[in-house]
C-alpha cells in the first residue's frame, strides 16, 4: 500500500518522540528498562503496524482493555503508594498507554493522543532530574515534537477532507427511491485531488524550517525572560530523584604517591554564611575561610588516616548546649548539597545552640556527620564558633586537651623520622640553622616551615600527578626529586617536619574558599575548593601574647592549635573552565547548566545577571558622564529619583508591585491605543481632504471616459446599475457583436476604477497605458461598425457564449468571478 | 518598481485594526489540552521554582504564539476563487473548483482548508445542506493550485454555494484561523434526462407525418455543416470535432443543418395542490413528467429546424417559445427546473398563453399527471385552437404505459 510521504514522516516522528519522551522520563527515574522497553516498542510498532501492516489493534477493544487496565493501576497507584513512588508509576502508566497506542492505526487521533502522552512524560521528567543530560535531550524532543505537531496539523487537515463518503462521486448510482428525498437530495461530496509527494516533501522541509526558527526564537526568548524575571526568595528546587553528589575533591583518607590529575570540579558542595549569633546580620569576614572535615593524624608510607578508622564510625548526636558567654562568637549557616559522604564541615571549634538539628558528632575523628537518611538531600545546620575574630578567621584556636607527648600528633622519634626522610630532616636542619630559629619556639619555628614551603620557592604546586621513585616514601621524593605536587603533599612535608623537630601536629581533610557571593552574602564552596592543611599544637606559654585574642577562650587553655596552610596560594584555586578537550567542554557545559539554569536562584541571579549588567551599564555611564558634562547632571537627577523610587518599592510587597506593574501595562495601553485613535483620524482627515482637492476626482476620469464613449451605442448606466453590472451588460453587448476583445475592456476598466476609487491604490503606469488602449479602441470601434439599435441589445442578452473565445468562455459560462477571501 | 498587487486580504486588514490579531482565530481543541499542560507546567515551575519546567513551559509555549502569528498572516498575499458551472443535469457530476493563488514572491503557502456549503434555495422546500470542503497542501509563491470537490445533485432546482469557511491551522494546528469567504453562487440542477424510445419516435411518425417523411437519428449528419457547439451528453462521438476541441481545451460537436420539421408545444400538466418537492421521491409522477419533458425539449432542440414552445408551472403560468436551439435549451431547462405545481388550478392561463404563441399546424405534447382527459381539462367554454385538433396533440399521463414504453431513464 502506498502511504502518502506526510503520513510515513508522521509515524516516523511519533516514533521517535515516543522514545525520546520515555528516554528522558527514564533518565528521571535513573532505570533503562523502560526506554529501552519503549525504544523497541517504537521500532517494532513502525515495520510491523505501520509500514508492513502486519499488526494493528483495534482502537475500541484496545483502549477499552487498556483504560480498564490504567484504571486498576491508577487506584493502586492511589491507594498504595504515596508521594515520588506515586508521581513516577502514573508516569510508567503513561508510557505502557502510549506502547498499546503505537501497535493502533496511526489516524490524527492516536497520534494526538500519543504526543500529548509524551508530553506528560515529559513533564512528570521534568520534574524528576535535573542533570545537563537530561537538559540536552530535552531539547532534542523540543525540537522533535513541533515537527511531530506540524505533521499532524497537515495530516489532520488532509484527512478531515478527504473524510467523505467514498462512494460519492463513483458512477451516476441514483439513490433509492424508496428512502427520502431528505436523505438523497445531495449525495456525498468528496475532494480526492491527488496531492504529490513532491508538494508533501515540501510542505515537511517547510516544517521543519519552521520548527528551526521556532526553536531557536523560543529558546533565545525563554532564556532572556527566565533570566530577567525575577525569582521569588528560596532555593532553587534539584528535583525529585536527585542523586547525592559524588565527593571528588575531599576524601577521609590521604593517598600520596597516585598518579591521574586531579579532578577540578566546580560543583557546588556548600554555602556558608556567617551573621552575628541571633539576628540577620552578616557577619564579615575577609580573607580565606577554612572548613574542617576530618581530622587524620598517622602517616605511613604515603598514607595518612585517623586511629581508629579502622574500626569504623563512633557516632553520637552532637550535644546541644546554652549560648556561651564569649565576646565575638560568629553564627555559621552552612548548606550543604546532597553528597555521597556524610562528613559535615564548618568552621572550628563549634557550639551547638539549636536544640532542633540533629548532628552527628564522630568522637573517633572528632568529625561531624549528617543522618544517613539526609544524605540524598539539601542539609542546612547552624553553629556558633568563636574562630573569628576581627573579621579574620583567626590562625590559632585553644585546644581542649594537650597534645604533647601523644604518639598520634607527635609521631616517632627524630632519628626514625631521619632513617626513612633522610632528606626531609635534613633540610628541616638547614632551614633552622638558616633562620636562627630557636627549637624551644615552635610557634615562629612552624611559622617558618610554613613560609619556607609556600613561599620558600623550592617547591612548585601542582595538579598533575608526578612520577615518584617507588623505593622511597612518596613525601622523601618530593622534598628531595621532585618538589611539585599539590597541597597534600605540601601539608605533609610540613607535618613531617614539624614532628622532626617534635611539634605534635595534625593533618586537616576539609575546604578552603574564598568565593564571595555578594549578594547572598555567603561563601561559595566548590569541589575544587577541597584542601588539606596543618595544624600544630603549641603549649599556651609559647604561644605569643598578642595572639590570644578574647581571653576568656584561653581561660584553662593547655594550648591551642595554630592553622598552618603550606600550600602556595597563588595555585590554590583552579582556574574554571575546560577549553581542551571534549571532557573539558562537557564540565564546563555541565556546570552552566546548573549553575544558571537548574540552580538559578534570586541570589545567583543578581549575582549572575543583575550585578554583571549593572556594573557594564554603571561603567558605561560614567564614560558618559565624564565625556558630558550636562548628561551627568541629568543623570544625577534620574539617579534621586530613581532612588525615592526604589526606597518606595523597597517598602511595598509583591502584590503591590504587581498591581502598580498591571497599571503601568494597561496606562501603556491605553496611551497605545490613543495614538493609534490620534493616527487613524489624522489619516482620514487627509483622505478627506485629498478628495475636496479632486485628487481621486482626477484619477478615475478614465471611467467617466469609458461611460461617455459606452454612451454613444446607447449603452448608459441605469439608475441603481453599479459599475460593475454595468460593465457586464456592454461586455455581453460586445460578444454579441462578435468583439470578444473589446467585451474584455469594460469588465478590466471598471476593476482599476473599483481598486482606485474604493480601495485607495493609484493607477500604476503600465496600468494607464492599458486603459488608454482600451479607451482609445473602445473609441475608435465605430468608425468600424454602425451602432445597433436598442431591440438588439435586449435580443443580445438571450445569447449565449460562443465556443470561439477562450476569453469569452471564461466571462460567459462560469459565473465563478475572482473573490478575494477577506472581501 | 511594480507596486504589488493589493489584495483585499490586504485591505481587510488594513480596515480591521489591530484587534484583527484575534478575529477568526481560536484554539484548536488540541490547542485546548496543549495549553492546559503548558500552564500546568509554568504553574508548577514558578511555585516551586522549578527552572528546568520554566524553561520547558518557555519552549512550549513558543510553538503556541508562533503558531498564533503564523495563522493571523496565514491569508495575507492569497486570494482564492470558485469555479462554479452555470447549470447541469440532475444526477450528474458536479465539480466544483477552488483556485487560490499566492501573490508572494518567496513564502509558501500551506495547509489551507476551505469548507464549502452548497442548499437548496427553492421556496418552500426545505433546506438541505452539504458541506464539502476542499484542502490546499501547498501553494508555492507566485503560482496558482486548484483543488475540486464533486458530487451529484439528484434534485432539480436551484442550488447556492457559499458563503465559503477558510481555514488553516499551519505549521502546528494549535491555533487556528477562520475567515469566511461571503462568495455565494448559483447553480441550476436541470431535470434528469432520459431517453426517447423507438416506440415514441415510431407513434409520432405514425400519427403526424408517417414514417417515410421523418428521418431518423443517422439522418442527421445529412445536413450540411454550418458551425459547432459544445458537447452535450447524449452526443454521437462520430460528431466532436476534434481539431477545434482541441483549440478549446473542451469537446466541441459540429452542427449540420437541418431540413425544417414540424413544429412542437410542449404542454407540462403538473395539476395543483399542496405539494412539498422534499417529501417526493425521484420517481414520483411530477419528476417523471418534468423529466419526460426536458428530455422532448433536449432531443428537439439537439435536432434543430424546429420552433419549439414550451408552456409549464413555475408555480405560475410561463411560456417560452423560439427556434430549437442551445439559449431555448437552457432557457427550458432552467425553467423546467423549478416547475412546481401551482396551488390553485391554472392550466387554462397556460393553455392560453401557449396557444397564443404557436402558430398554426403545431404538433402539441400535453403531458399531464392528471387523470382526466385532457380535453376535459380544459376550462368551460375553452375551444381547442385553431390547427390544433385532436390528431395533433398527444396527450401523455402519467403514469401511464403509454409513457412506459415512450420514455426510459438510462
Amino acid at each position: 500500500m502506498n502511504v502518502p510521504f506526510i503520513h510515513r514522516a508522521l509515524q516516523l516522528h511519533v516514533a521517535m518522540t515516543a522514545s525520546l519522551a520515555t528516554l528522558l522520563l527514564g533518565m528521571g527515574q535513573r532505570n533503562g528498562d523502560l526506554p529501552l522497553l519503549m525504544i523497541l516498542a517504537a521500532t517494532s510498532a513502525f515495520f510491523l503496524t505501520d509500514v508492513w501492516r502486519w499488526i494493528r489493534l483495534n482502537f475500541f477493544w484496545a483502549n477499552l482493555i487498556v483504560g480498564s487496565i490504567f484504571l486498576v493501576l491508577l487506584l493502586w497507584n492511589i491507594t498504595q503508594l504515596r508521594g515520588t513512588a506515586q508521581v513516577l508509576a502514573i508516569a510508567n502508566v503513561l508510557a505502557y498507554l502510549q506502547i498499546f497506542c503505537l501497535f493502533q492505526e496511526k489516524d490524527p487521533r492516536t497520534c494526538w493522543i500519543l504526543a500529548l502522552l509524551g508530553l506528560l512524560q515529559v513533564v512528570v521528567a521534568a520534574a524528576l532530574d535535573q542533570g545537563f543530560w537530561f537538559g540536552l535531550l530535552l531539547v532534542a524532543y523540543l525540537a522533535a515534537a513541533p515537527s511531530t505537531l506540524g505533521l499532524l496539523c497537515v495530516f489532520r487537515d488532509q484527512s478531515e477532507t478527504s473524510r467523505q463518503s467514498p462512494a460519492a462521486a463513483q458512477g451516476s448510482t441514483w439513490p433509492n427511491s424508496s428512502k427520502s428525498r431528505s436523505q438523497n437530495i445531495i449525495s456525498s461530496f468528496q475532494s480526492h485531488d491527488p496531492i504529490g509527494d513532491q508538494s508533501q516533501q515540501q510542505v515537511f522541509r517547510l516544517i521543519r524550517k519552521h520548527v528551526g526558527r521556532v526553536l531557536i526564537t523560543t529558546l533565545v526568548a525563554t532564556l532572556v525572560i527566565f533570566y530577567l524575571i525575577p525569582r521569588p526568595r528560596g532555593a532553587a528546587w534539584r528535583g525529585l530523584m536527585t542523586l547525592p553528589v559524588r565527593m571528588v575533591g575531599f576524601t577521609e583518607r590521604v593517598r600520596l604517591g597516585e598518579l591521574g590529575r586531579i579532578i577540578q570540579s566546580p560543583q557546588e558542595v556548600l554555602r556558608i554564611r556567617f551573621r552575628y549569633p541571633g539576628t540577620e546580620t552578616t557577619y564579615p569576614v575577609e580573607g580565606s575561610v577554612y572548613l574542617r572535615g576530618v581530622i587524620l593524624t598517622y602517616y605511613q608510607s604515603g598514607q595518612w588516616f585517623h586511629i581508629g578508622s579502622e574500626g569504623g564510625l563512633r557516632l553520637q548526636m552532637l550535644p546541644a548546649s546554652s549560648r556561651p558567654q564569649i565576646p565575638e562568637l560568629v553564627e555559621q549557616v552552612i548548606t550543604i548539597e546532597p553528597m555521597d559522604r556524610p562528613e559535615l564541615f564548618c568552621v572550628w571549634p563549634i557550639v551547638n545552640v539549636n536544640r532542633e538539628q540533629r548532628l552527628l558528632l564522630d568522637t573517633n575523628r572528632n568529625a561531624l556527620n549528617r543522618p544517613l537518611e539526609h544524605m540524598g538531600q539539601r542539609f542546612q545546620y547552624e553553629l556558633l564558633t568563636p574562630a573569628f575574630y576581627d573579621g579574620q578567621q583567626w590562625p590559632i584556636m585553644p585546644a581542649a586537651f594537650s597534645a604533647a607527648g601523644l604518639p598520634q600528633f607527635t609521631g616517632p622519634p627524630k632519628e626514625a623520622l631521619a632513617a626513612v626522610y633522610p632528606n626531609l630532616v635534613a633540610l628541616v636542619d638547614q632551614w633552622v640553622e638558616l633562620f636562627s630559629v630557636s627549637p624551644e619556639d615552635p610557634f615562629t619555628l612552624a611559622r617558618v616551615l610554613e613560609r619556607q614551603l609556600r613561599d620558600g620557592g623550592g617547591f612548585q604546586y601542582s595538579l598533575q600527578g608526578q612520577p615518584r621513585d617507588l623505593s622511597l616514601d612518596p613525601i622523601e621524593d618530593f622534598v628531595s626529586r621532585n618538589p611539585r605536587g599539590h597541597c597534600e603533599y605540601f601539608a605533609t612535608a610540613l607535618a613531617l617536619m614539624l614532628r622532626s623537630c617534635g611539634i605534635p601536629c595534625r593533618l586537616i581533610v576539609g575546604y578552603r574558599t574564598e568565593e564571595w557571593n555578594p549578594l547572598g552574602r555567603f561563601f561559595q564552596v566548590r569541589q575544587y575548593h577541597a584542601h588539606t592543611w596543618v595544624e600544630a599544637y603549641i603549649p599556651i606559654s609559647k604561644i605569643p601574647q598578642d595572639m590570644k585574642v578574647n581571653p576568656q577562650l584561653w581561660e584553662g587553655a593547655p594550648g591551642a592549635w595554630l592553622r598552618l596552610d603550606p600550600t602556595p596560594a597563588a595555585d590554590a584555586v583552579p582556574r574554571g573552565g575546560g577549553w581542551l578537550g571534549l571532557g573539558h567542554w562537557l564540565n564546563w557545559l555541565d556546570f552552566v547548566w546548573h549553575n544558571y539554569i537548574v540552580e538559578m536562584d534570586r541570589a545567583r541571579q543578581y549575582d549572575s545577571i543583575y550585578s554583571p549588567t549593572a556594573q557594564v551599564l554603571r561603567e558605561t555611564w560614567e564614560r558618559v558622564a565624564v565625556a558630558f558634562p550636562p548628561v551627568r547632571q541629568l543623570g544625577l537627577r534620574i539617579q534621586s529619583w530613581v532612588q525615592y523610587w526604589q526606597e518606595v518599592l523597597n517598602r511595598l510587597n509583591w502584590q503591590a508591585a504587581l498591581l502598580i506593574a498591571g497599571i503601568l501595562l494597561v496606562a501603556i495601553g491605553g496611551i497605545q491605543l490613543l495614538f493609534k485613535w490620534v493616527f487613524r483620524l489624522f489619516q482620514s482627515c487627509w483622505k478627506r481632504i485629498r478628495w475636496s482637492r479632486n485628487a481621486t476626482g482626477s484619477r478615475i476620469e478614465f471611467y467617466n471616459q469609458l461611460e461617455r464613449i459606452l454612451g454613444r451605442w446607447g449603452l448608459e448606466r441605469q439608475w441603481g446599475q453599479t459599475p460593475r453590472e454595468f460593465a457586464l451588460q456592454a461586455s455581453r453587448w460586445f460578444i454579441d457583436r462578435a468583439e470578444h476583445r473589446l467585451a474584455t475592456w469594460p469588465p478590466r476598466i471598471v476593476e482599476i476604477f473599483y481598486r482606485i476609487r474604493f480601495g485607495g491604490d493609484v493607477l500604476a503606469p503600465e496600468e494607464e497605458r492599458e486603459v488608454g488602449r482600451a479607451l482609445w479602441e473602445l473609441d475608435h470601434w465605430g468608425q468600424r461598425r454602425v451602432p445597433l439599435g436598442a431591440g438588439e441589445l435586449a435580443m443580445a442578452e438571450e445569447s449565449t457564449s460562443s465556443l470561439n473565445d477562450d476569453r469569452n468562455a471564461d466571462i460567459s459560462s462560469m459565473r465563478g468571478s475572482p473573490t478575494d477571501v477577506n472581501a | 518598481m511594480r507596486k504589488r498587487e493589493r489584495t483585499a486580504g490586504d485591505q481587510a486588514r488594513a480596515a480591521r485594526g489591530w484587534w484583527r490579531w484575534f478575529v477568526g482565530v481560536r484554539v484548536s481543541s488540541e490547542g485546548w489540552y496543549y495549553l492546559l499542560i503548558v500552564s500546568v507546567v509554568l504553574i508548577i515551575g514558578f511555585s516551586r521554582q522549578m527552572n528546568v519546567m520554566l524553561i520547558l513551559a518557555g519552549m512550549l509555549l513558543g510553538p503556541l504564539f508562533y503558531n498564533w502569528r503564523s495563522v493571523v498572516r496565514g491569508f495575507d498575499g492569497f486570494t482564492f476563487r470558485r469555479l462554479v458551472p452555470s447549470g447541469i443535469c440532475a444526477g450528474d457530476l458536479l465539480v466544483v473548483r477552488w483556485e487560490a493563488t499566492n501573490t508572494h514572491s518567496s513564502r509558501h503557502g500551506c495547509s489551507f482548508r476551505i469548507q464549502d456549503q452548497l442548499h437548496l434555495v427553492e421556496p418552500g422546500a426545505a433546506t438541505l445542506a452539504a458541506r464539502p470542503a476542499v484542502f490546499f497542501l501547498h501553494i508555492p509563491p507566485g503560482k496558482s493550485e486548484t483543488v475540486s470537490y464533486e458530487g451529484r445533485l439528484f434534485r432539480r432546482g436551484r442550488y447556492e454555494i457559499g458563503p465559503a469557511v477558510i481555514s488553516t491551522r499551519f505549521p502546528f494546528g494549535l491555533i487556528e484561523h477562520q475567515t469566511p469567504i461571503f462568495l455565494k453562487q448559483r447553480i441550476v440542477v436541470y431535470p434528469r434526462l432520459g431517453r426517447l424510445t423507438e416506440h415514441w419516435w415510431a407513434r409520432r411518425r405514425e400519427e403526424f407525418e408517417g414514417a417515410h417523411q421523418r428521418g431518423n437519428r443517422e439522418t442527421r449528419m445529412s445536413g450540411e455543416f454550418f458551425g459547432v457547439r459544445e458537447w452535450q451528453a447524449g452526443d454521437s462521438r462520430r460528431w466532436i470535432h476534434w481539431r477545434s476541441s482541441a483549440r478549446h481545451g473542451t469537446l466541441v460537436v459540429r452542427q449540420f443543418e437541418q431540413p425544417r420539421n414540424r413544429d412542437v408545444a410542449i404542454l407540462l400538466d403538473l395539476g395543483f395542490g399542496e405539494s412539498t418537492p422534499t417529501e417526493d421521491a425521484y420517481d414520483s409522477p411530477i419528476e417523471i413528467a418534468v423529466s419526460f419533458a426536458a428530455t422532448i425539449l433536449s432531443q428537439l432542440c439537439r435536432e434543430g429546424g424546429t420552433s419549439v414552445a414550451l408552456g409549464t408551472t413555475t408555480p405560475e403560468a410561463v411560456c417560452i417559445h423560439g427556434p430549437a436551439s442551445t439559449p431555448l435549451l437552457r432557457s427550458g431547462m432552467e425553467l423546467l427546473a423549478v416547475s412546481q405545481p401551482p396551488r390553485q388550478d391554472c392550466f387554462g392561463l397556460l393553455w392560453r398563453k401557449l396557444t397564443a404563441v404557436i402558430e398554426p399546424g403545431t404538433e402539441v405534447v400535453l403531458i399531464t399527471v392528471r387523470e382526466r382527459d385532457a380535453v376535459s381539462m380544459l376550462p368551460n367554454g375553452q375551444q381547442i385552437p385553431t390547427g390544433v385538433a385532436n390528431r395533433q396533440l398527444t396527450v401523455m399521463r402519467v403514469p401511464s404505459e403509454e409513457l412506459k414504453q415512450a420514455f426510459c431513464w438510462e
